[in-house]
This record gives structure tokens, sequence and C-alpha cells, in this order.
């Protein structure tokens, strides 16, 4: 404001409320002196003109108070109004200022864009997966139970762990839960109300719903009697409660579905509830929950079939159950050594049941993104750095006007997150479209677990935003600091190139350039890891040939299959519908195919050598194989036969076993003519050896086959198909046939799981594909972002040279040594930039490590030919300006 | 004195301050000196009342404040009108002529 004028000025208001009480007493100690001389030189006693004039003042405490107080508030309120204004007029500036810079705002928000884009779609995902509810309650105390061998050689599936007879010892004897339920899963065919559907059933406990603390939405859970078998080994009340998207989408969302029937494998279940939407078990719903009463019975011939779950009480932690429920397995090996030896129990956190095999990857995916943000924030910086030294005219005149370096700090920051905001917004709509195109993207069954759960909403963009800003600050802060640094002196005499602030600011470039290379190096190495791992899952040889094979599944289940007759009726005709079909070559059927989790390991061993120890027993996987299995799936038979029409129901039972098996318990002898014997049921079932086949990859690609057996399945008629068809075309171009042959053969049997077998190999390495295929995508993104920033300094520090190469080729030099000179630069700071990233890749690797298969994490061979890429792609982006540079004429440029 | 007649008195308070400042800055003591003698006999003007008032009408705007030297040297805070002041001024002065001419007219009804 303009000085009082005929007043000799002092200085401004106090701008801080600290000085207000200062302020305050001043003018009432001047007022008060005032009043007194006044009364003195009108003949008062001066110590009476004192008092007089504070009694006349009225209570100066008081009165400080409340001016302090007005003063306060004041100087408050004119600070709000004053940096609101200030930042209406650095974002108006700023706006202003990228307005007349397109080309340089393009880029740099498109920079952003990507970095920024590639960090929220991973977040999406990771956020939707890793960091959403669960879908039960308190999942914290909630944890999975689960029977575990004491040798550990693969990985533990969840169902078909846990034996009824130790569950309900171990729900007898545990005081660490307040409840404890069990669950298992079968396929169940639904009828009527619609096309014939196989539904995924949970078969759980009475109290299963209790122990998740899920309550439904509409009806009710299952009352504790349901769960009764009422004098079978198996059984519950015929009754369901459905998951919220069967009744959507079956059912139409009737309100008054409680109280109906729905018809399961035949038989009618009266509805007593609905879940509500967001109920999840483990990683997704099944369609409908039935309750299950099992007899605790015979333990051994029970066997393990059901999964468990826990409740922790709330005061218990997860160790001390876990110690409980040791102590319980021991006592329970030691009664029942056959069945339980070696046997242990496994808790597993729930969270970490449903996303514990993902995480891993999900994290370092993020980390990836971020990586990849670094490098766009180290550009963007680099840009703005360059763009500073343009600027500095105009920031010196600034300077010179009075302007803060704080201030100008503060409007250059402005327009650093004006461009990362504007990064941002881009980068939420690119992913917004990239996450779902990720996630169509995904091969269909081996999905994320929860995937429906992704979604970019408040949660994300609010990251969104916070890492807009961050990066930002990030990027803008160390230019904005540096330009408010340089001298005022020399920049507005002249613009020499060269002063001191210009050298420091170029050391800053340079450096950070090396650091993008760094980090380049980094998510290539990573990448190329991943790559190589994938590659080697693709080259396992499975055993089998899935290329030319459709498959399907079936369930023949309590509907009119219930006799075994019936069930070898249909599959025979079955297999002859199907083989009559042009461009059909071979039909089979298998219990549970190659590369799919579900399988039944049990044990067998030889007939003619003692019963082996039960710890000593192997580890055999049972399979059902029908029809022309081993020729449909390609497996290729080795010695002796596979099965044919002389392994009927009545003949003697014969069984077909892997080389695995073959070599393990026959290791110098024929196997073929000798007896294996299995505990199976209530009887063992003995037979003879008929042929051995090859290995087949059973659970994953990763896991060494174990010893496996096949038997007949007119000797087996089990209810659960999967036919394979090998195709002498294309595999799928069958698919609709198939499906009009089941349906000639039994209109109400659901067909489900049609597809290549090629897609089943496909799904087991799917994971690995996908996020090293990201990686990959996140390395090359690094890459040319490191490119163009490395081209970028390449040129800006020859244009700045340019009168210096001038006087060089004047003076004779020849241009194959000017390239050599700025390619020479290129090249130091690429090895730079090289040795930090190989240090940091060294380091970081290890974390790859669970996702690597047959690749160590310091492997040579990548560690090798990354950095050789790298350093070519940094050759090509020096060269370009250097060949620039080598074409100056000397004239222009002494001139210039 | 009674809180209501308080209140009244800000409010007249506070257009006689903006009458005094319309003639050119002052500090405090002058302004509580001027409204004493041009009112000696009528108006007891509490000092506190007065710096209260001085101080809400710059937090309000219609002031701005500076801290300058007397002819004695001494520090003091001068006030002076804002534009918005001497809008206040008018207007309140305006509102302050027509509540004595209506009050004087009802008291001359006798």
């Amino acid at each position: 404001m303009a000085r009082i004028p005929g007043i000799r000025s002092l200085f401004r208001l106090p701008a801080t409320e600290g000085r207000v009480g200062g302020e305050v007493d001043d003018e009432i100690a001047f007022h008060l002196e005032e009043r007194t001389q006044e009364l003195v030189r009108r003949g008062v006693d001066p110590a009476a003109a004192r008092q007089e004039a504070l009694r006349e003042f009225g209570d100066v405490g008081e009165a400080r108070a409340e001016l302090e107080a007005i003063d306060r508030r004041r100087v408050r309120q004119a600070h709000r109004s004053g940096w609101w204004s200030d930042l209406g007029q650095d974002l108006r500036y700023a706006a202003r200022t990228l307005a007349h810079a397109p080309g340089f705002a393009a880029v740099a928000v498109l920079t952003l864009a990507l970095g920024i884009g590639a960090t929220t779609a991973i977040y999406t995902v990771v956020d939707g997966v890793l960091l959403r509810p669960l879908g039960v309650a308190a999942p914290e105390r909630l944890v999975l139970v689960r029977e575990r061998p004491a040798e550990l050689d693969r990985p533990l599936p969840v169902v078909g762990t846990v034996s009824p007879a130790n569950f309900y010892d171990w729900q007898e004897q545990a005081e660490a839960f307040s409840s404890m339920s069990y669950f298992t899963e079968w396929p169940g065919n639904l009828t009527g109300g619609g096309e014939p559907y196989e539904a995924t059933v949970q078969h759980t406990s009475a109290n299963f719903f209790t122990t998740l603390g899920v309550e439904p939405l509409l009806g009710r859970g299952f009352a504790a009697e349901e769960d009764d078998p009422g004098g079978e080994s198996f059984g519950g009340a015929q009754v369901a409660v459905l998951s919220h998207d069967l009744w959507r989408s079956r059912y139409g969302g009737d309100p008054g579905i409680v109280g109906r029937t729905v018809e399961l494998d035949g038989e009618p279940r009266t509805v007593v509830g609905v879940m509500g939407p967001d109920v999840r078990v483990l990683e997704g719903t099944p369609d409908l929950w039935v309750p299950l009463g099992v007899e605790a019975g015979n333990r051994t011939t029970m066997g393990r079939f059901l999964a468990g779950v826990a409740r922790l009480r709330p005061e218990v932690p997860l160790e001390r159950a876990e110690e409980e429920m040791a102590t319980i397995a021991a006592r329970l090996e030691a009664e029942y050594p056959d069945f339980n030896s070696d046997m242990g129990v496994l808790l597993t956190p729930w969270r970490e049941a449903v996303v514990g095999e993902v995480r891993p990857a999900l994290l370092v995916l993020l980390g990836a993104a971020g990586i990849l943000l670094l490098i766009a924030c180290v550009n963007v910086a680099n840009l703005l750095l360059g763009r500073a030294s343009t600027r500095r005219r105009e920031i010196a005149v600034r300077l010179s006007l009075g302007a803060t370096r704080g201030r100008l700090v503060r409007q250059l920051l402005t327009e650093s997150l004006l461009l990362a905001t504007a990064g941002g917004v881009l980068g939420v709509a690119a992913a917004v479209v990239g996450t779902r195109a990720l996630l169509g993207a995904l091969p269909e069954s081996v999905q994320l677990p929860r995937m429906d759960v992704v979604q970019v909403d408040a949660r994300v963009m609010l990251f969104a935003l916070a890492v807009s800003v961050l990066t930002g600050i990030l990027f803008g802060l160390a230019p904005a600091i540096t330009a408010s640094r340089q001298e005022l002196q020399g920049t507005l005499r002249d613009e020499s190139r060269g002063s001191t602030s210009g050298r420091g600011a170029l050391r800053l470039r340079n450096g950070l350039v090396v650091a993008e290379v760094g980090l380049a190096l980094m998510l290539l190495v990573g990448a190329g890891l991943l790559l190589r791992s994938f590659q080697n899952l693709q080259a396992v040889d499975t055993g089998f040939q899935a290329q030319g094979a459709l498959t399907f599944r079936l369930s023949l289940g309590s509907d009119g299959y219930a006799a075994p007759d019936a069930r070898r009726g249909f599959t025979e005709r079955l297999r002859a519908e199907l083989g009559a079909l042009p461009g059909v070559q071979s039909v089979g059927t298998v219990s549970t195919l190659p590369l799919t989790e579900g399988g039944t390991v049990h044990t067998a061993y030889r007939v003619d050598r003692p019963a082996p120890e039960p710890s000593e027993s192997p580890s055999v996987g049972i399979a059902i194989a029908g029809g022309d299995y081993f020729r449909a799936q390609g497996i290729q038979v080795v010695r002796g036969r596979a099965f044919d029409a002389r392994d009927h129901a009545d003949a003697p039972t014969t069984f077909v076993v892997n080389e695995t098996l073959a070599r393990e318990q026959f290791p110098d002898e024929d196997p073929i003519g000798k007896r294996l014997t299995f505990p199976w049921g209530d009887t063992p079932v003995e037979g003879t050896i008929v042929g051995v086949v090859e290995d087949v990859r059973s659970a994953t690609v990763t896991d060494p086959p174990i010893q496996a057996l096949y038997r007949a399945y007119p000797q087996s008629p089990v209810g659960q198909l999967n036919v394979v068809v090998r195709a002498t075309g294309e595999p799928l171009a069958l698919a609709g046939a198939a499906r009009e042959a089941v349906g000639r053969l039994d209109a109400n049997l659901p067909v489900s799981g049609v597809r290549a077998m090629e897609e089943v190999v496909g799904n087991a390495t799917a994971r690995s594909r996908v996020s090293s295929y990201l990686l990959a995508g996140f390395a090359a993104l690094a890459l040319i972002l490191a490119a163009v920033g490395l081209y970028g300094i390449i040129s800006y520090g020859v244009a700045q040279r340019r009168g210096e190469l001038g006087v060089r080729v004047a003076l004779g030099a020849d241009r194959s040594r000017i390239l050599r000179l700025i390619v020479g630069q290129g090249l130091v700071l690429t090895v730079g930039g090289l040795v930090l990233g190989l240090l940091g890749a060294f380091a970081l690797t290890r974390l790859l490590r669970s996702m690597l298969y047959q690749v160590a994490p310091a492997d040579p061979l990548t560690f090798a030919a990354v950095p050789l890429l790298l350093l070519a792609v940094a050759l090509a982006a020096s060269y370009l300006p250097a060949s620039r540079a080598a074409r100056v004429d000397p004239a222009d440029a002494l001139r210039g | 004195m009674a809180r209501e007649e308080l209140q009244l008195l800000q409010g007249t308070l506070d257009v006689l301050v903006l009458k005094t400042l319309s003639w050119g800055p002052r500090h405090g003591y002058e302004i509580a000196h001027w409204i004493r003698d041009t009112t000696e006999a009528e108006l007891h003007v509490e000092d506190r009342a007065l710096y209260v008032a001085l101080h809400r009408m710059e937090e309000r705007g219609w002031l701005e404040a500076e801290w300058g030297l007397t002819e004695n040297n001494r520090k003091a805070k001068y006030y002076r009108l804002t534009p918005e002041g001497r809008q206040q001024l008018v207007a309140k002065s305006d509102t302050w002529a027509r509540y004595a001419a209506a009050v004087s007219r009802v008291l001359q009804t006798a």
C-alpha cells in the first residue's frame, strides 16, 4: 500500500500472528503515555496522571485480550485469502507459460501419463486382489486348516486334505478356536428352472456360515441339525443356500425364492437362504451350498476329502493355535499310526490362502510400474531443467522485481503440479482402458483371484491423485530450486553458457540420465529373467499331445446314473456316438485331466513284497481311463498295451502304470504281469499291470511327475468324466457336434468346460506368461524413455557446444572425430548407468526368485545380454545428435 | 455502563471514528482526543471501547493501519479510511441523520 502522506512511515503491518501481541501492547502503551503527558502538561502530578489515564482507559488487560483476538483473526483471514489468490495467480501463470510451449507440455504430459497410468493400472489390480475386503468377517481371525504331510514335495491343494475323523477330533480337543467347520466342493447338475447347468456346489458343515461370519441376504443359513447324515455315512438335509450370482442369473433375483425347491443331481432341495453379493469363500463363490454330514467311520477308508476352516478366539494369537494343533496332531499320529503317520496340521491365514499365490507377482509388477514412473519423472525433470535455461531471463527479471525465492519456487512447482495433474488425468483414463483390456486378455480359468472386485473407483482415483502430486513434486522441485538459485548479475548481463550455475545444472541432468539408464536396465534384466523362465515352462515336456484334442466335462450324478451299469452303458454309447462323428480320430475319458488340480493321490504297492510302512508308502496318483484315452490324449504306451475290450467289468482287474512308477517300484524288472494293490474303500484293490505309459505332468508344469496308476473305466465307473476327443482337424470345430451328441443321449446332462486341450496347457503357464509379458512391456517402455532421455541430453549438449564445435571444425578436426567425441559422451553416461543398474539388479532380482523356473536370479546369460542390448540402443540414441554435430557448419556455429 | 448502552454506543462510535478520519489519517490517541474535545461535555467514550472499534473496523476492511512516527519521533499506529470505509461513512451518516430526524419529529409532537 502506498505510504501515508504527511507521516514518516516506519514499516508495514504485522504479517504474522506472532507479532500481533507486541503491536497491541505498543499501541496501548502509546495511548497511555500520551494521555499521561497531556495531564502532566495540565499540571497534574505524574503519578496521579498515570493513574487517571489508566482509569480512563478501562480494563487494560481485557482490552489487550480483545484487541489481540480481533487482530489475530484479521491476520489469519488475510493469510488465507492471500494464499488462495496466490494459488490462483500461480495456476493462471503456469497455464499461460505451458500454452506457450505446447510441444514441451505435450511431451511432458504424455511421459507422465505413461508412468502414472501404468502405476495406477497395476495398483487397481493390487487394490482389488490384495487390499479389498475378503468377503468374510474379520478375515485376520480366520484360518484355513489342512493336514500336511511332513514331506511336502508338491503344493498342498485346498480341498482334499482333511479327514472327517481327524476333523472331529480337532473340534473336540482344540481350544484355540471359537468355531470350526469343514467344506468340500463337488460339481452338481442343476436341472429344472432353465438349461441343465453344472454348478459348483460346496458341501459344508452346518456351522459353516457362522465360522465365516457371514449373514444371508434372504432367509437363513443352515440349522445345526441339518448336517446330520441320518444313519448313512454321508448326507444331510435336502436344503440349499444359493449364492447371490446364481440367484440373480438363474432365478431372476426372485424375492420369493426361499421355500421353493431346486433340483440338484435329480433330487429336490428346498432353498432356505440366499447369500449376499459380497460373500466369498477363498477366491470366489460356489453356485450354492448344501449341508453335509459325515460319519467319522473308518479313518482309512474315508480318506481325506475335506478342507477345514476355523475362527481363532479373539485373544488367541496364531502361533498359540499352531502349537496347540501340532500337539493334537502328534497325539492323533500316536493313536492312529497307520493313517496319521507324519501328518501335521497347517494353519494358513485366510488372506494368504486367497491371494498368497499371486501376491509376489503383483508386488513385483507394482514395483516395476513404480520404477517406470520414476524414469518418466526423470525424463520430465530433465526436460524442465533444459527449459529452465531458456527461461533465465524471465526468472531474472522477476527476481529483480522483488519476487522472493520461495514464491518463485512455489510458482515453478505449480507448473510442475499442473503438468503432473494433466498427466495423471490422462494416465487414469489410460489405466481404466488398460486394466479392462488386461483382465479381458487373461486366459479363462486360471485367473486372478477376486478379479470381479478389481475396478477403478474412488480409492484408485485417490491413489492416482496422490501419485500425481508426489510425481509433480518429485520432478519439479529440483528444477524449481535450481532455477531460482541462478545469479542475477550474470544472467541479466549476458546469456553466456558455461556459467557456474549452468554447469551445476548440467551435472545434475547427466546424473539423472545415468539414473534413468540404470533403472531401465534393472527392469530389462527382470523382464529377461521372467521371459526365460516362461520359455523354460513352455519347453517342458508335458507327456501328452495337447494339440488337436478337444475336452469337456460331464458329471454323471445320482440322477439316473446311480448304478454302475448305467454309467458304463452311457459312456459306451457316448464313445460310439462321438467316434462316429466326422473328423474324430479317437475318443477316451479320464477322471482328471493332466495339468489340472484335484486328482486323487493315494498309495499303491507291490503285492509280492511286504507292505511298506505307512510313512514309507509311495504317493501314487490314481486315475480312471476309459475308451481310447491314451491315444486320444497322445500319451505314448512304452511297454505292454493300453486298456482295450479285454478289460471289461467282469475281467480280472488290470492296471496301466506310468514310467515313474515302473522305475521306482520295479527298478530293474519288467513291470508287465506283476501285481499291485492299493487300499480303496473297505477292500483293497489288487490288479495286474498290463502296460506302461509315459509320464504326464499331473498338477502343475513345474512339479515333476509322481507315480501314477490308471484303472480301466468299466472296472471302476466313476461319475466324473473328462471326455477327450482327438480331432483330425481343428478341435474346437467339433465342439458343437460333441454337445449335440451328448444331448442326443441325455438332454438333461450339462456339458461344461468345452475347450481345446491347448487351452488347458496354456492355463498352466498363464500366470508366468502374463507377468513376464507385462514386465517386458514395462521394460520396453522404460528403454524407450531412457533412450529418449539420453538423446535429449546429448542433443542439448550439442546445441550448447555449437560454437566450440564450430571452432574445432574450423581448426581442422575431421567429422569422424566429432562423431566419436559426442558418441563417447553418450557412452560414458550409458556405461555409468549400466554399472549402477547391474548393481541394482543383482540386489533386487532375488525378489523374483519365487517366480522363476530353472533360471537363477543372477542368471549370467540375461545379465550379459541385456546390457549389450541397452548399449546398442544407447549408441543409436547418441549417434543421431552426434551425426548432427559432425555436420555443423563452422561459419554458422561461430556466427550464432 | 450496562450492556445495551455499550452496544448502542458502539454503532455510534463507528460513525464518529469514520468521520474523524475523513479529514486524514490519525492515530488512536488523536481520535480519542478529538472526540473528547468536540463532544466534551456530552459523550464519554471509554478509550478501550474506541480501540476495539478501531480494530474491528480494520478487520472489516473499512480502515487501513500503518505504523508511523509522530512529530516527537514516537512510534504510533495510524489509521485511515479505505474506499469501503468512505462508503460506510456516507451510509451511516445518512442513517444517523434520518434516525435523529425521525426521533426529533416524534419528540416534537408533544
